[in-house]
């Protein structure tokens, strides 16, 4: 006995043509709308941490979303004096940790994964 | 009333039994390792965990069936520099990095995702954390 089969539609080249396409678009779009879900809920003192939050386009598949990272690399200047935010997104010696950018960074990797399904969707559609 | 499985009922549970439950790591820190609030008079090193975030699986009939978490796992020590602190978070990930455990209470695998590390001044004091990220999977 054996079992083979026939091929009688094949999407495979659509869906590698439409994810070479999406992949780094989805990837900077994400990254733009992190920081978008974040500004509003960042903790909120001097206003630093909400100014400073931005993407980082890194070439690529690769971006990284920062906030109150040091002036050299955010580009502005000592406004960026935002060290503290490990403070409070890891905690201090006397304080229980506050996260926020993790949970937010958790949430849009189902997000991208929806996005990128999505695409798949979109070019398996004839 | 909830059903499925709690982060706090498996994740915390397996943290806190693994990592005072490693005599190496209980001598460094004095025994000091909790995911609660410690007491004030506590003395430091000590060893901290916490939730950062976490995320349902959902199963047929929308049964919380898993759960993706992620555990900030770290040692608190005062101190200027981080090399204390090296062996005792070296120990931390030796418990936990790539770590595959059943108990009665649920399964869990575990691996690091990043490393934490910074710097704290307060009262003139230095404090240093040494850690990491933890992602945690855990099913009941």
């Amino acid at each position: 006995m054996s079992i083979g089969w026939r091929v009688i539609r094949n999407d495979f080249p659509k869906v590698i043509a439409g994810m070479r396409r999406e992949l780094p678009l989805g990837v900077e779009a994400t990254g733009t709308e992190m920081v978008e879900h974040l500004i509003p809920i960042l903790w909120i003192d001097t206003g630093v941490l909400r100014s400073t939050a931005e993407v980082y386009k890194e070439g690529g598949l690769r971006v990284s979303v920062g906030v109150g990272l040091n002036p050299a690399r955010s580009g502005h200047g000592a406004r960026a004096h935002g060290f503290y935010a490990a403070y409070q997104e890891f905690g201090t010696s006397r304080q229980r940790a506050r996260p926020i950018v993790g949970p937010t960074a958790m949430l849009f990797e189902t997000r991208y994964a929806q996005r990128m399904a999505e695409a798949v969707r979109k070019a398996c559609s004839v | 009333m909830s059903t499925g499985i709690e982060v706090v009922d498996v994740v915390d549970r397996w943290l806190q039994e693994t990592l005072s439950g490693d005599a190496t790591l209980s001598a460094m820190v004095g025994g000091r390792i909790t995911g609660d609030e410690y007491p004030a008079e506590w003395a430091n090193p000590l060893v901290h965990f916490d939730m950062s975030s976490t995320r349902d699986i959902i199963g047929v009939g929308y049964q919380r069936v898993a759960v993706h978490a992620v555990y900030l796992v770290k040692v608190i020590g005062e101190s200027s520099s981080y090399a204390p602190l090296r062996p005792i978070a070296s120990r931390i990930d030796t418990l936990l990095q790539q770590t595959q455990a059943t108990a009665a209470y649920g399964s869990v695998t575990c691996v690091r995702e990043s490393v934490v590390r910074y710097g704290e001044a307060l009262n003139g004091v230095r404090y240093r954390h040494l850690g990491g990220m933890y992602r945690i999977f855990a099913t009941t």
